[in-house]
């Protein structure tokens, strides 16, 4: 499955979180490289595009 | 006599002396398929975690694999005087291409387990008809961080199995990390347990050339312990408490519904802290679901996470003196 990914703001500061990542079906990953779904977000960063 | 050998298969079976519990022998974690945090009644998508720690793998350009849990009748359970609850079942089909893999996974936390030692991985399982193989292959994964080496596969064996209950043992020896680099991120590196039940020929050599097998595999009580002999099964924690904890570092859905009420200013933000009952592998990914509100947004979103709490929060939609927000949750740091 194909997801996108977008950056939430950070509740409080109101500025883009430094913490989390969203992806496309709701889940909320952490910025942590431990993170199974961080590494997939990671990896698709350098996925090509076309 | 050693210990090993009193604790014989062949003295299980028979109901023969109880053996003496060994805490942690069993490297498997929920090997008895009695967890199933996730509710899962069928899955077919492959990397999908359905009982406590197993995924499936499956793919190719034919092929499917069901995994179901199914419910032993009390007094059918494969060990006499070892009643349990829920089998797997794997259901293999189509699978006629050479691209074709159907596989039932584990991943054990920390690629150092049983590294260069001596290991007996042994399971009951029943086939609907016919002798298909299930064959054994491990994965030796070192983690993220820093410059760990790369994955190391070895292809142990096949069993064959019958239409009957039998438990069936392979020992093996689980390659060194000599020469090896483990990742510097904690807690990232595994060995991976993979149970082979349908394999095309691009997968030979990994699965033992089992090839395709389109069958009903029915699996329980999966060991994997230290030593050449396979000792009579217990779970990983011998207690459903400590192995659903066991399981809680790595998935927790608890159905906790958190709750945050007072006070509110229309459009400020709030959060409630909440405590993870298990610490977990690593900081878990977080699905977050509405559950009821009052003078808030239906779509709290979770904050700064650690390995051991959250903060759920929240933005207020009016200014009032009893607000409030409530959402259940699901963390999750599988491999």
């Amino acid at each position: 499955m194909e997801y996108t990914y977008t950056t939430p703001n950070d509740p409080f500061t109101n500025e883009p979180s430094k913490n989390t990542i969203v992806r496309s079906d709701g889940l909320i990953i952490p910025t942590d490289p431990a993170n199974s779904d961080y590494q997939v977000y990671l990896t698709s960063l350098n996925a090509p595009t076309a | 006599m050693s210990r090993a050998q009193l604790t014989s298969t062949v003295e299980q079976n028979s109901a023969g002396a109880a053996a003496p519990f060994s805490a942690g022998k069993n490297k498997i974690i929920n090997g008895d398929f009695n967890i199933n945090q996730r509710n899962f009644t069928s899955n077919t998508t492959n990397g999908t975690y359905n009982f406590d720690r197993w995924v499936q793998t499956n793919g190719g350009t034919t092929g499917t694999l069901t995994v179901t849990p199914q419910v032993f009748t009390a007094g059918a359970a494969p060990v006499a005087g070892y009643e349990s609850s829920n089998f797997v079942q794997c259901i293999t089909a189509a699978g006629a291409s050479v691209d074709t893999y159907a596989v039932y996974e584990q991943f054990i936390e920390d690629v150092r387990t049983l590294a260069g030692q001596t290991a007996t991985i042994s399971f009951w399982a029943k086939a609907a008809s016919g002798t298909p193989k299930i064959a054994l292959e491990i994965n030796q994964s070192f983690g993220t961080g820093g410059s760990p080496s790369s994955n190391v596969l070895t292809a142990i064996s096949a069993v064959t199995i019958s239409t009957s209950w039998t438990r069936y043992t392979i020992t093996f020896t689980v390659p060194s990390l000599t020469g090896k680099t483990i990742g510097t991120t904690a807690n990232t590196s595994c060995l991976g347990i993979f149970l082979w039940l349908s394999s095309g020929t691009n997968y030979a050599s990994r699965a033992s050339s089992i090839g395709l097998q389109n069958n009903t595999f029915q699996i329980w009580g999966v060991q994997l312990e230290s030593g050449s002999v396979a000792t009579a099964f217990t779970t990983a924690t011998g207690t459903v408490q400590g192995e659903l904890a066991a399981c809680q570092r790595y998935y927790q859905s608890t159905g906790a519904v958190v709750a945050w009420q007072g006070n509110t200013t229309s459009g400020s933000n709030y959060a409630v802290f909440v405590q993870l009952p298990v610490q977990m592998r690593a900081i878990p990914s977080l699905t977050i679901t509405n559950y009821g509100v009052s003078g808030f947004g239906t779509s709290p979103s979770g904050g700064t996470a650690t390995v051991g709490a959250f903060l759920g929060t929240n933005a207020a939609t009016s200014t009032a003196s009893a607000a409030y927000y409530q959402f259940t949750y699901k963390t999750d740091a599988e491999f």
